[in-house]
Formats: structure tokens, sequence, C-alpha cells
């Protein structure tokens, strides 16, 4: 029982685990969310799931929900394949299914977070429009020339704990990756190393010199 | 071992395609729904059709503005009918009360408490107006003989679900000082 305990990848492990566990409060819970007004339009963003919510009228963008998916199924896929290969690190197909996981977290966050910095740049340069990723901004829209009414829209956002909770899951699969190396080489001892034969010469031994 | 290496870079592939291509050709007819859902057309049209729009909030006064000469405050009261397609809560109101005429600071207006209206409601609010004791002296002197006086209400701001409306009006405001 040690044994087995033993050769399992438990960074893998984790994980795997924290991947799915990541993916299923996803569904539920943004990893980034902007409230604009007092809950006048909502932005949950997260890779899994985003939707807008605008005067109680909640809907999605069709391609950001087939990028959803994507990240759905890239994410799923990659929490099974680092749950089998923890269990069985050393198959022969494992640094396969190893090499599968470990990076499909880390990049889906990569992914998450250069996307909203990009996007609200887009906004900022292109519409002179302030989206805070973290925080909250007072901006000012822009009214037809000639208008003497000025409307002013507070804004807040920050991120959620399955972002924090993604992290998390990326630096485990991480750890996994430099782990294998440890699971790997454990496997090394039970190849049994051949004794050594015995020598058919005995040593040779001076016959003392008896004087005469 | 190649067998798993192939399974699994088909299953990336897979995974990466067939969602993207099977939504472009849900919407192949129609690219453009692409990135704007029908949701957002129709809350659009709901609000084109509304009247609501940029407009803002639309009062109606009702009843004869009170007085109370201890506190210089005056109590005025409107009727708001939400005719937006949707719920409205007015956080705050304020603003700063300017003689037309003569460009002295009377006094301050707020929103006595926050309204919250259902769409299609009818709801009272209540504006209440203080004024300083200047402005009285002001009243007294150089509109004695006027019920009403012509005022500014400058920098008025309106908070409606946390959007902010700031504008400049022109009003007309009872004299506390006219004796009839």
């Amino acid at each position: 029982m040690k044994a087995i305990l033993a050769k399992i990848n438990w960074f893998g492990l984790a994980g795997g685990i924290t991947t799915i566990i990541v993916v299923v409060v996803s569904l539920f819970y943004p990893w980034w969310q902007l409230t604009v007004g007092d809950d006048l339009l909502k932005a949950n963003v997260s890779p899994v799931n985003t939707n807008f919510g605008f005067l109680d009228t909640a809907f999605t963008i069709p391609l950001i929900w087939a990028f959803n998916i994507v990240s759905l199924l890239t994410l799923i896929s990659s929490g099974v394949a680092m749950l089998v290969y923890s269990i069985l690190p050393a198959k022969s197909y494992s640094k396969h299914l190893l090499g599968f996981g470990y990076k499909k977290p880390l990049f889906t966050l990569l992914f998450f977070v250069v996307g909203l910095v990009v996007i609200t740049l887009i906004l900022q340069v292109v519409l002179n429009f302030n989206v805070p990723l973290m925080g909250s901004a007072t901006n000012t829209l822009p009214l037809p020339l000639g208008s003497d009414i000025t409307v002013s829209v507070f804004m807040s956002a920050g991120f959620q704990w399955p972002f924090w909770l993604a992290i998390v899951a990326a630096g485990l699969c991480i750890a996994a990756r430099f782990y294998h190396k440890k699971v790997a080489a454990a496997k090394q001892p039970t190849e049994t190393v051949a004794a050594a034969p015995p020598t058919s010469a005995a040593p040779a031994t001076t016959a003392p010199t008896v004087a005469a | 071992m190649d067998k798993v290496r192939l399974l699994l870079t088909v299953i990336s592939i897979v995974i990466v395609v067939v969602p993207i291509v099977g939504t472009v050709l849900m919407y192949q007819n129609n690219l453009l729904g692409l990135f704007i859902p029908p949701e957002a057309n129709e809350i659009i049209d709901t609000l084109s059709n509304s009247g609501g729009g940029s407009e803002g909030p639309m009062l109606e006064p009702v009843g004869e503005p009170q007085y109370d000469e201890a506190s210089r405050t005056v109590t005025m009261t409107f009727q708001f009918k939400n005719t937006f397609p949707f719920d409205v809560s007015i956080n705050s109101m304020s603003g700063d009360v300017e003689c037309a005429a003569h460009g002295i600071h009377l006094g301050t207006i707020t929103l006595d408490k926050p309204v919250s209206i259902d769409k299609g409601e009818t709801k009272t609010i209540t504006i209440l107006g203080t004024w300083t004791e200047d402005a009285i002296t002001h009243f007294q002197t150089a509109h004695a003989r006027e019920e009403m006086v012509d005022a500014n209400l400058v920098g008025f701001t309106v908070d409606v679900k946390g959007i902010q409306f700031k504008m400049n009006q022109r009003m007309e405001i009872p004299n506390p000082a006219y004796k009839g």
C-alpha cells in the first residue's frame, strides 16, 4: 500500500481535482465581475461562462459562448488527464498525459488575463472609457455636441475567488510537472542490481620467507 | 504510446475547432449575430420605444410648496411617473440655487430620501430647498414684490441607479419673503 501511495503524483492529483472544481464553480461564479451603476449593467466573465445583465435581461454573446465551450472542454480534459496521470505516473503513456494536461490551466489563465487587459486597453484608447480591472472608476459618457447634460457612470470591478482558485490549480499542475521527475526517479530502485560475481582466484599471499 | 499521443492531439484539435466552427455554422446566415445577440437588439428597441433614453427623469409638481421659516426650508413635492421599461431608483438629487437676475447664491436643494419606483408606477418625490440667511435678505430686498423668483439650478445632479445626470436648469422658486 505504501509503495502504491509513493508512486502517486500528489501535486498532479490535487491539480486535477482543483481544475475540475474550478470548472464546476466557474459555471456559477465569475472569475471577474464588472458592475455599472447600481446593477444597471453587470458583466460576469470567466473562461467557462461569460454573461451580461442589463436591466434584468441576461444575455451572452454567441462567439464568446463558443470560446467558453472551448475553455470548458479544455479544462475538463486537462483535469481528467492530470487525474489519470497522477494515479498511474509510471505507465508508458503517462508522460503524454502529463504533457497534455499540465499546461492547459496556466494557458487558460494567461489568455483570460491578457484578454481582459487588451479589451480594457482598447476601450481606453478607442472610446476613452476607463474600465477598471480592479477597483472603481467614474466615466463621463460622450453626449451629442450642444447637450447641456453630463452623464457620469460609476463602475466597479474585481477578480472573484474562482480566479484565485484557478491560479492555485495552475500552480499545482506546474508543480506536478516538476514533481514528476521525483516520481519517475522513484521507480528506478525497483530494478535489482546484479550481485558482483565471486572472484575465482584467491588473493595471492606472500609466503613468509624463512631465513636459513 | 504513439497512439496515445495521436489521440491527445486529436482531442486538442477537436476541442478547439468543433465549438467555434459549429457556432459559426449556426450563424452563417447572420454573422453579425455572432457578436450581437437578439437580446441586445430587444433592449435597444425597448429603450428607443419607451421614450426614456437619455431624457432623464420627468417631474410633475404637486400642490403648493411649503415653507418653514424657522429652518428656512421649502418643501416641494413632485409626482414621478416611471415611463422607463425598468425599475428606477433615485438615490439622490442635489444642486445649488442661484438668483437668475443677480447671480446670488440662495441655497441648496436635496432629495428628502431615496425613492424606488417600479416600471409604470407613479410615486411622490419630495425635494427640500434650504435657503441661506443672505438669501432671505436678498428675497426681501430685491424680490419683495415677486411671488415666484427666477432661479438657476447650478450643477443639478440626479443619481438614478448609480448613473449621475448633471445639468444646469432654470426654475421658478417660491419667494419666502412675499407677503401677497
